[in-house]
């Protein structure tokens, strides 16, 4: 027999017209002999009466089904589910719209952060330090066609833009530059950060370039106590030999020097028109007469900005472009005694003293031609030489 | 029948380009929709807002209802989908629980009146408060809407559609997506908490039977 308290569990859905017929009827004649079951069921009746007599709803405005067809009208022309990311819809979820935003900002973060404007470190910003110091100098400009100058402005000279960084494995090629030969102490390897630190901030978003002078490498092979030839100027180099000049350039600098003028004068044209244009301004050059004659003198001007020494390398094309030269850099012409073709190499200054009075001229051929170099400068004669050996 | 056509014949003729047959479903159910919403979000306008977005969800998907099952429950679970996504983002607004978000409920007040309906006295619902007459109080409605407040969405939801709409299990089960079983479960903890809040006392425990010497298991002869 069931008891009351297990009748009441169904009291519920009896209430409720929710008891499937056996039960129902089997409670049915349980409450026809139990009042108390049955003020049960007349309590919940009355619960239900209650409740629902209870929470009045206010009235819905007048006019719902117009606004309703209206909406619907308007919105009938989508078929089913188009219009499912409309702004309305947009709005209507709450963390959507931050997410979007948020993505939209970062995917500004990183394209703004992959240019590089937002790397402190990268290499344009340090070469945009580091060549700051070097506007302003007065370069011993030639009175020729000036190529380009950092003389006037703080922006650095615009055919000097490239960037580049050292690539150790390039280290290895430095053994077929002359200047290697000389063998410099190795005291260090300029690396990489090294080349950076008076690399011209132009070119900034350029990613690691490899370098393709040989001199560069020759300077880190070396090891020399010295400030690396940047990688800009040599692309600078590069671009003089792109336009018809033959260029040498120095393998080590002293610390603090950096190219702060280049001066050229046009390849003249050839012939006997070369022969007497040497010393000309260059205003009928033209990129035919380069071809012919195949270049014209540069003078290459280094300084430093602390200390105001300077350095000059003047390369002197001569006009004999098969005259044979019996040895090259001025270390060997020291050694052999010899006597180049060309203008008379003045004897070389000793010891420390600066040797701004006694320049270093030697011989050297490139491409075929020969061209007489001359290095001067403020340094003692020793350190001068050193930047005359490593010459390419 | 000419004059009252069924929900399914209005379906069909609305899937067919008839929006006459739409608005007469509009016109049939918008009171009970706005009924069931408000009650959920005790806010008038939203309760409109989303009884609109009600109907032009069930225009959209129209064509993916059943005629086979009754209309009725299948608009509610559209609507009832709506209101309780609202609840969830407001609950996140407010970075509250969602269970515990009945901020809603700005018009109307709480029920802690101290008034005891003793449905289930010896005498009868007669011997407490009369529930009819407790019926003609005015705060009366205004105490079950703030038990209905207290209560959570879910519950809410089952306590409307049971007594309100007086759905059956089947159709509560569909609308809200979940076993008929869950149903009577959430059901019986719905009251009991509705029944705690109110005061009622419907519950074994005071019933005329723990007073019965001799046991629980003594019955009162009807008519005694």
């Amino acid at each position: 027999m069931h008891t009351c308290r297990e009748i009441e569990k169904l009291l519920d859905a009896y209430t409720d017209g929710e008891l499937d017929e056996p039960r129902r009827l089997w409670l049915e004649a349980h409450l026809q002999e139990c009042a108390l079951c049955n003020w049960l069921v007349l309590g919940k009746k009355n619960e239900a009466r209650l409740i629902r007599s209870g929470d009045p709803v206010p009235a819905l405005s007048t006019g719902f089904t117009g606004r309703v067809m209206s909406n619907l009208a308007r919105s009938n022309s989508r078929a089913p589910g188009e219009g499912f990311f409309s702004l309305s819809r947009l709005g209507g979820r709450p963390r959507l719209a931050p997410a979007l935003a948020g993505l939209v900002l970062l995917l500004v973060t990183v394209s703004w952060a992959a240019s590089g404007y937002l790397l402190p470190t990268s290499p344009g910003h340090v070469a945009a330090r580091q060549y700051a110091p070097m506007a302003g100098q007065a370069g011993r400009a030639l009175p020729q066609t000036p190529v380009s100058s950092g003389n006037d402005n703080l922006a650095p000279p615009d055919n000097l833009p490239a960037f580049g960084v050292h690539e150790k494995s390039a280290v290895g090629e430095n053994a077929q530059g002359p200047a290697s030969s000389k063998g410099v102490a190795g005291k260090e390897t300029a690396g990489p950060e090294d080349s950076r630190a008076t690399s011209s901030p132009q070119e900034n978003s350029v990613a690691a370039p490899e370098n393709p002078n040989p001199a560069n490498n020759t300077m880190a092979a070396s090891g020399a106590p010295a400030t690396a030839i940047p990688a800009p100027l040599t692309k600078s180099y590069q671009e003089l030999e792109q336009q018809g000049y033959t260029v040498f350039w120095p393998g080590y600098l002293p610390p603090g020097y950096s190219l702060s003028a280049i001066s050229a004068q046009p390849p003249q044209l050839g012939g006997s028109a070369a022969q007497s244009a040497t010393t000309s301004s260059g205003q009928d050059s033209t990129q035919n007469a380069t071809m012919l004659s195949g270049t014209g003198s540069l003078q290459f001007s280094y300084r430093d900005a602390q200390t105001g020494g300077w350095i000059t390398l003047e390369i002197q094309p001569l006009n004999t472009p098969n005259t044979p030269v019996p040895q090259l850099g001025p270390a060997a012409n020291a050694a052999a005694g010899n006597q180049p073709p060309g203008p008379p190499a003045p004897a070389k200054t000793a010891g420390n003293q600066p040797s701004g009075a006694n320049p270093i001229i030697w011989y050297a051929q490139k491409h075929g031609a020969s061209f007489m170099l001359t290095v001067t400068g403020s340094l003692p004669y020793e350190e001068l030489e050193q930047v005359a050996a490593s010459v390419q | 029948m000419e004059g009252y056509p069924t929900d399914q014949e209005l379906v069909r003729q609305t899937l067919a380009g008839d929006l006459q047959a739409f608005e007469s479903i509009v016109e049939r159910y918008q009171q009970a929709v706005y009924r069931i919403l408000y009650r959920l979000l005790r806010n008038r306008q939203e309760a409109e807002d989303i009884a609109q977005e009600t109907f032009l969800r069930c225009y959209r998907h129209l064509e993916k209802f059943d005629p086979e099952r009754p209309f009725a429950p299948w608009l509610y679970r559209i609507a009832t989908n709506l209101a309780l996504s609202s609840l969830r983002q407001l609950s996140r607004r407010h970075l509250l629980t969602w269970e515990t978000c009945d901020n809603r409920v700005s018009e109307t007040q709480t029920v802690d009146s101290g008034q005891r309906y003793d449905l289930t006295s010896r005498e009868g619902p007669s011997r407490g408060l009369d529930p009819e007459a407790a019926w003609e109080r005015k705060e009366v409605g205004l105490e079950i809407a703030g038990a209905l407040k207290s209560l959570k969405p879910l519950d809410r939801l089952i306590i409307i559609l049971r007594y309100f709409e007086e759905l059956s299990y089947d159709e509560i089960a569909y609308i809200m997506q979940a076993r008929r079983n869950s149903v009577e479960v959430r059901l019986f903890r719905a009251r009991q908490k509705l029944r705690s809040i109110m005061r009622l006392q419907p519950e074994w425990g005071n019933t005329p039977h723990q007073d019965q010497e001799g046991g629980e298991s003594a019955c009162i002869p009807a008519g005694k």
